[in-house]
């Protein structure tokens, strides 16, 4: 009987389809990945000792008082008595004449210590729609010591205050 | 004269280090991808219609939501850096914060830029407990900071702005 040389064949792992599993590994990762962002509008916050009083001649108040039952859905603007769907443009125009007239308003929001956070976030939203309007139509302020350099949005200002007689 | 074939050289991508990219770029990611370890509170933010995405990288966030669901018995708690605290014990933890921050950067105008305190606050809280958390942010960044950036926390309307 002829033996016959045993052929020893090589032990091999076929490697050729792990690419195609890294890849889709990494590819799964990618598109599945959702990174969280912070969402909000930010401000600024000077701190105390770096504000001024504000005369009453150059703001433009804008009352939010707590009390829905008797003041309902109304806010005051500049001791106007309006609804919330108004305040973008009476905030407007208010301001807006007042830099005609070569003067100037600086938007300051009085609200009222039960006022929620939902409430004041929806009037502090309105002011800066009608400030990023009045940015964009009066890029250069009136040349008062007050308010150099700036554009009505980084005036605005939320203040806590009791608001009596509505 | 003996004719030789010619040997027509097979063309081949070399594919076997192609796993090892793939696997190196994973293992990248997975090594220098940080998450927010942060717990903070369990607070329902209000929407905002010109809510829009922070720029800011320094972003620290603050809190500020209720001790417990039922409303006849909660009291407004702080949470910053997962140490809560009552509304009357946040004095000098903000102080704290940006001098810290302060002392790990050069505190130039431009680091400043990146630094924002981010208020996550439930949507039903009275304001007078969010002003008097400004205060202390006020107070806080007395002499450490010229002004102080803050985000009023607030997801994005569906509608957009």
């Amino acid at each position: 009987m002829a033996l016959r040389a045993k052929v020893s064949r090589e032990a091999e792992i076929p490697t050729s389809s792990m690419s195609d599993i890294a890849f889709l590994l990494l590819v799964f990762f990618l598109v599945t990945t959702h990174f969280e962002k912070d969402t909000g509008m930010v401000t600024k916050l000077p701190p105390t000792g770096e504000t001024q009083e504000a005369q009453e001649n150059v703001v433009l108040s804008i009352v939010v008082p707590q009390d829905t039952t008797i003041a309902g859905d109304s806010v005051k603007v500049g001791g106007q008595k309006i609804p919330f769907a108004e305040i973008k443009n009476v905030v407007f125009d208010s301001i807006s004449t007042a830099i005609e007239g070569r003067k100037m308003k600086a938007p300051l929001i009085f609200v009222e210590g039960d006022v929620t956070y939902q409430r004041m976030l929806d009037v502090y939203t309105e002011v800066i729609k009608a400030a990023d309007s009045l940015d964009r139509i009066y890029p250069n302020l009136p040349e008062e010591d007050w308010f150099n350099n700036q554009t009505v949005s980084a005036l605005i200002s939320v203040q806590l205050r009791p608001i009596t007689g509505w | 004269m003996k004719l030789v074939k010619k040997k027509k050289p097979k063309a081949n991508i070399p594919t076997s280090s192609m796993s090892d990219i793939a696997f190196l770029l994973i293992i990248f990611f997975m090594v220098s991808t940080v998450f927010r370890q942060e717990r903070g509170l369990d607070v329902t933010l209000p929407t905002g219609d010109l809510a829009d995405k922070l720029q800011q990288r320094r972003i620290h966030h603050i809190y500020l939501g209720w001790s417990s669901r039922n409303i006849n018995d909660r009291l407004p708690i702080v949470s910053i850096d997962d140490q809560i605290y009552p509304m009357d014990q946040v004095d000098g933890i903000l102080r704290n914060e940006l001098e810290e921050y302060r002392a790990n950067t050069s505190g130039s105008e431009e680091d400043w830029k990146q630094f924002v305190f981010s208020l996550q606050i439930e949507g039903d809280m009275p304001y007078v407990y969010i002003d008097s958390l400004l205060q202390e942010a006020r107070q806080g960044g007395r002499n450490v900071v010229q002004a102080i950036q803050i985000n009023y926390g607030a997801r994005e309307s569906q509608l957009g702005g």
